[in-house]
Order: C-alpha cells, then sequence, then structure tokens
C-alpha cells in the first residue's frame, strides 16, 4: 500500500464513508453507501476516470500473474473504462469463458458487450471480429438464433475488409451462420425467419464454395464441423432434402474424425450421420449411431459438457423413434438435470417433449398431468426462440385431455398447438409432415 | 393426434393424405414422423371408421415396418387394426387371435389404455362369434383398467357395451 494512503483512507472512514471488509490476503474497503460511491465517481473528470481504471487494471494484472483468472473480469471491466481496446478485448473474452463455466451467460454478454462499446470506437479490427464471433457463440448457446447470426454476421463483415485474414476464419463464420439458422428453422416464428434465413443462404453459398478447401490434404476438427453442417443443411435447409448428400457429408465428418482421433468433433458428426440416416429411413441404424455417440461422450475426460448432454438427448430421441420408451426414460431424466444445472432452456425444452412422449406412448397420464404447472411455467419464462414450439407437447397434452373426458381442456389445448403451427410452419397447405401429427 | 382422441377420424384421413406427400425431419423434440408412424396413424384412422379399404391399404405395411424395426407398441397397435379388418371380413376367430396377439405386447408394455382399448375390440369379436361370456369378461376388464387410467369416455363405452350385452339376456 502506498505510504500516504494510509492516513487518506483512516480520514474516510472516521467520516463514515467507507469501512473496511477484509485485512487478509489484501486490505479491501467498501463504501457504506452506493450513493457515496457513486457520487465520488462523478466527482471525477472523465479524462481522470479513464487515467484511474487504466492504472487499477494495470495493478491488478501486475499484482496477479499467478491468479490472473481470479480477477480476470476486474481486469475486463477497468480496461474497458478506461477505454484501453486491446486489453478490453482480450479480457473480455477471457471473462465471457469465464463466465461461461458457471453458466452466467448474462454475465458473459455483459462483458463483450462492454467491451465491443470500446472496441467498436477505435479498436482493433481483429480484436472486434473476434468479439462479435464470441458475442454470437454466447448467443447460440442461449438458442437466441436470430441474435447469434447477427454477431456472426458483424464479425465476417470486419473479418472480410482485412487484407490479410484468414479464410478458414471465415469459412468457421459462414459455418456457425448456417448451423444456427438450421437450428432455429423451426423454432421461431416463420415471418421472424424469413428476416435471418437470407443471410443464411448466402453463408451456405459461401460454404458450397469452399468445399475444395474441405478436400484438402490434412485432416482439421474444424472442417469434421464444416462437414456436419453441411449434412444437416443438406435436408434442413434444401426442399425436399437431399438425404444423400446428408449421408455422404456425415460419413466423411466421422471418418476424419476417426482420424484426428479427436472425441467432440466425433461426436458432432455421429449426430449428423444419425440425423441423416433418420431421413433415409434407417431407423435403428440411426439408433446405433447415436449410441455410439453416447458412448464417445460418456468416456472419461470427454471435455464438452454441452455435447455430452446432447449426445445423452440425441440417444433418447433415436430410442423413441423406434419405440424404445423405457429405455429411453432414465437417459432422458439424467439429462434433464444436467439441461438444468446448465440453464439450457433449448434442452430442457427438448427432454419435456421426448419425456411427455415418452409417458404418453405408454399411457402413463398421471406423470404427464403432473407436469402441467412446469409446462405453464416454461410457457411463461422464454419466448419459443429459446426453447422451440411448444405445439408438439401441447398437442401430446390435449390428446390425454381429451381422452381423459376433459373435452373443453383438450380442445383448448389443440388450438393453441394449432395456434403455434400456424405462427411456425405458416398454413396448412405448407407444413411438412411433422407438423401434421 | 389430438383429433384421432375426439374422433374426427375423417378429419385425420384428410391430413395424413397431406402428410405423406411432404419431407419428415428428424425433430430434437421427437415430433419427427417417420413412415412407420404415419401408417400406424392411418391404420388407427381406418380401424375406428371401420374402413376396410383404408385397413387392406394401411395394415401390412404398418405391421411389416413395426416387426422391421422391432417396435413393439406399433406392433400392438397393427394387430388390434388387423383384428378389426378380420372382423370386418367376417372371420371373428382370427380377428380374436389378433387382438389377443396385440393384448398380450400391450400387456407386456404395461400400456393400460392401449390394452384396455384392445380388450374391448376383442371382446366385440367374442360377441360376433358368439362367445358372450369371454365378450363380458373382456369388456369388464377393460373398464376396470380405463377406469383406473381415468379414460373416462372409453371406460364409459366399456360399460355401456358390458350394459346392452346383459339387457341382451344372452
Amino acid at each position: 500500500m502506498p505510504e500516504n494512503l494510509g492516513p487518506h483512507l483512516l480520514a474516510l472512514e472516521s467520516l463514515g464513508l467507507i469501512r473496511p471488509l477484509q485485512e487478509e490476503p489484501d486490505l479491501v474497503y467498501r463504501f457504506r453507501h452506493g450513493l457515496t460511491q457513486e457520487a465520488a465517481y462523478a466527482s471525477v473528470t472523465r479524462r481522470q476516470r479513464r487515467s484511474l481504471h487504466l492504472m487499477i487494471g494495470q495493478v491488478l494484472d501486475e499484482l496477479n500473474p499467478e491468479r490472473k483468472d481470479e480477477v480476470v473480469d476486474l481486469l475486463a471491466y477497468h480496461f474497458a473504462a478506461a477505454g484501453d481496446a486491446t486489453r478490453a478485448g482480450i479480457y473480455a473474452r477471457l471473462a465471457a469463458q469465464r463466465a461461461l463455466s458457471t453458466y452466467a451467460y448474462d454475465e458473459a454478454v455483459l462483458h463483450l458487450q462492454r467491451a465491443l462499446k470500446v472496441v467498436d470506437v477505435d479498436g482493433p479490427d481483429e480484436t472486434r471480429w473476434t468479439l462479435y464471433e464470441a458475442l454470437g457463440d454466447v448467443h447460440a448457446l442461449l438458442h437466441q438464433g436470430t441474435r447469434a447470426i447477427d454477431s456472426y454476421q458483424r464479425a465476417l463483415s470486419i473479418l472480410e475488409r482485412l487484407p490479410h485474414s484468414d479464410r478458414t476464419d471465415a469459412i468457421r463464420l459462414h459455418r456457425k451462420v448456417v448451423q444456427m439458422g438450421s437450428e432455429i428453422k423451426w423454432a421461431i416464428d416463420r415471418d421472424a425467419f424469413q428476416d435471418v434465413n437470407r443471410a443464411v443462404q448466402a453463408s451456405g453459398e459461401s460454404l458450397d464454395r469452399s468445399l475444395e478447401l474441405i478436400h484438402g490434404p490434412s485432416p482439421h476438427p474444424e472442417t469434421v464441423r464444416l462437414l456436419s453442417v453441411l449434412s444437416v443443411a443438406a435436408w434442413r435447409m434444401r426442399h425436399p432434402p437431399d438425404w444423400q448428400t446428408a449421408a455422404g457429408h456425415a460419413r466423411a465428418a466421422v471418418r476424419m474424425a476417426i482420424h484426428l482421433g479427436s472425441p467432440v468433433e466425433h461426436s458432432v458428426a455421429l449426430e449428423a450421420l444419425g440425423n441423416a440416416l433418420f431421413g433415409l429411413g434407417q431407423l435403428r441404424q440411426s439408433l446405433e449411431a447415436a449410441e455410439q455417440r453416447l458412448e464417445i461422450s460418456r468416456q472419461p475426460g470427454f471435455p464438452d459438457e454441452r455435447e455430452c448432454l446432447d449426445a445423452l438427448r440425441g440417444a433418447a430421441c433415436a430410442m423413441v423413434y423406434v419405440g424404445e420408451y423405457e429405455q429411453a426414460i432414465p437417459l432422458l431424466l439424467e439429462a434433464e438435470q444436467a439441461a438444468q444445472r446448465m440453464q439450457s432452456a433449448d434442452q430442457i425444452f427438448n427432454v419435456m417433449a421426448l419425456l411427455t412422449q415418452c409417458w404418453f406412448r405408454l399411457d402413463r397420464w398421471d406423470e404427464i398431468r403432473s407436469r402441467r404447472g412446469l409446462w405453464e411455467d416454461f410457457e411463461r419464462r422464454f419466448p419459443q426462440e429459446r426453447t422451440g414450439p411448444l405445439c408438439w407437447p401441447q398437442g401430446l397434452r390435449a390428446v390425454v385431455c381429451t381422452l381423459s373426458g376433459d373435452v373443453e381442456a383438450g380442445t383448448a389445448l389443440r388450438d393453441r398447438s394449432f395456434g403455434t403451427m400456424v405462427r411456425t410452419f405458416g398454413q396448412e397447405g405448407g407444413w411438412l409432415r411433422n407438423a401434421h401429427y | 393426434m389430438p383429433r384421432l382422441a375426439e374422433g374426427e377420424f375423417a378429419l385425420v384421413r384428410e391430413h395424413l393424405g397431406q402428410a405423406i406427400r411432404t419431407p419428415t425431419d428428424p425433430v430434437r423434440w421427437g415430433s419427427g414422423m417417420t413412415d412407420l408412424d404415419f401408417r400406424i396413424l392411418c391404420a388407427e384412422a381406418a380401424a375406428q371408421m371401420r374402413d376396410a379399404a383404408g385397413l387392406a391399404e394401411h395394415v401390412p405395411l404398418a405391421e411389416e415396418g413395426a416387426r422391421r424395426l422391432r417396435h413393439r407398441l406399433y406392433l400392438g397397435v397393427a394387430q388390434r387394426a388387423q383384428g378389426v379388418a378380420l372382423l370386418l371380413a367376417g372371420l371373428p376367430g382370427a380377428a380374436i387371435d389378433s387382438h389377443g396377439q396385440a393384448a398380450d405386447i400391450f400387456l407386456a408394455l404395461g400400456t393400460r389404455w392401449q390394452l384396455g382399448r384392445t380388450l374391448m375390440a376383442r371382446a366385440e369379436a367374442q360377441a360376433s362369434a358368439g362367445d358372450l361370456p369371454a365378450a363380458r369378461a373382456d369388456w369388464s376388464q377393460a373398464a376396470e383398467l380405463l377406469d383406473a387410467l381415468g379414460a373416462v369416455p372409453d371406460a364409459r363405452r366399456a360399460r355401456n357395451s358390458l350394459a346392452a350385452v346383459g339387457k341382451s339376456g344372452a
């Protein structure tokens, strides 16, 4: 502590403006009232403030070389407030990663947006596009597809202006746009999807043009992901779906992932393969792919818990499609706990909808009825983009109400289900087969 | 499916006619409609409508698909629909056998509504074959099962059928 600081702190303490919070390992004081802090802060000029924030950031940086991870959010805050675009960007990304490790999604968004406010003004383009990509990734985890696509597009527009940018960065960003577009296609209102579809289509065309890079000599994890996304796009973004192309890309992705020995990419590729096999009507083979994916994701040391959760959900879903409802239920209950821990609204919805279907098929109506409050709470808390369309579970619940003799409740739920379908898929004439369920 | 539960079988058939012409998706929340799902729904709607032509079109494909995928629930549904088709063809004995096979599957699966409905269908075949005690036993067991599940309208139908047989004095 500087020599002249002690008397000042004692004076402030005797005036009742601050109070000591802790003495070890570091001496910490806190303002007694937030208003005092605000008044003190406002009394300093903007230039002085930036200078002080910079000083604090530098001191924190120097004093904590071994435990930087613990103060990274403070570093991000002070360097952003200091207007130090480069360090604000670096620490915001690290702080966002740290926040995501504890599922603090909003905090991650806050760090990145705060840094972008500084970096967008006079920051280096390299920092800007990486921040936008990181922000897009957080929105993608939140299943906020339209925001994710917007962030990826901003990143792309900056990246494409850079004279010496790496082409693989652009391919990755285009891949993420198509991936997000594919994921939200049936999760958001039809009109809202039309707004983002142009960007998704443009990225899809760009990826198609990148195919020569995909077939380059050296396998790469990003190439596995790209092939997997192209596989999904071949059925989800084309009409009619091209299942053969989807299977071809997925098989190539699986082969490359095995060659790489990369379990996460192997899992991603197997999901794509399972989907393509479903489309080809090979439901048992689709289940085999899903079970293989689950086995890989359950290996000790598998590093991606979100992929692990999706593998659990995917295996249960593949079981449901071949009528193995009893076997699917324990996986779904396990997935539900994991999804709640990760605060993943879309996965909670997927799992609850699959559980509802299992109970429905097994005539376990009491279990469906017991979740009524949960569904209603879920509908209140999350917009459809975060969850997926609720028409399917609403329809199943409508059936149970009607078969139980509560025709009024059944009709109301059926009408709600129908309304969701019209908003999501348009009028009946244009529905996919699933919507006729 | 909600329309099927409401008894709107003709509407269901119309929807399914549109559905089969469109592609399906492997939906993450389980609502992807496979060819087998489609056949099963068609067979179910045809059975409810006592539509012999519809049953002849869809039941063999539904049963073949269910066997190929080892989908036990759907195999049971297909066999119940086959029982209805056999009864319509004037073969109550074969219908009883088919319903019996379906009932065994539903009993093993623990699916009470499916079992209750299958017992009702078998009771109808037994009544048609003149075996009223067996029909009464099935209707009675169906009513009990459906009551326990809370399937109020189906339980009422089972009891009404039981009462009608009682009144007939046979």
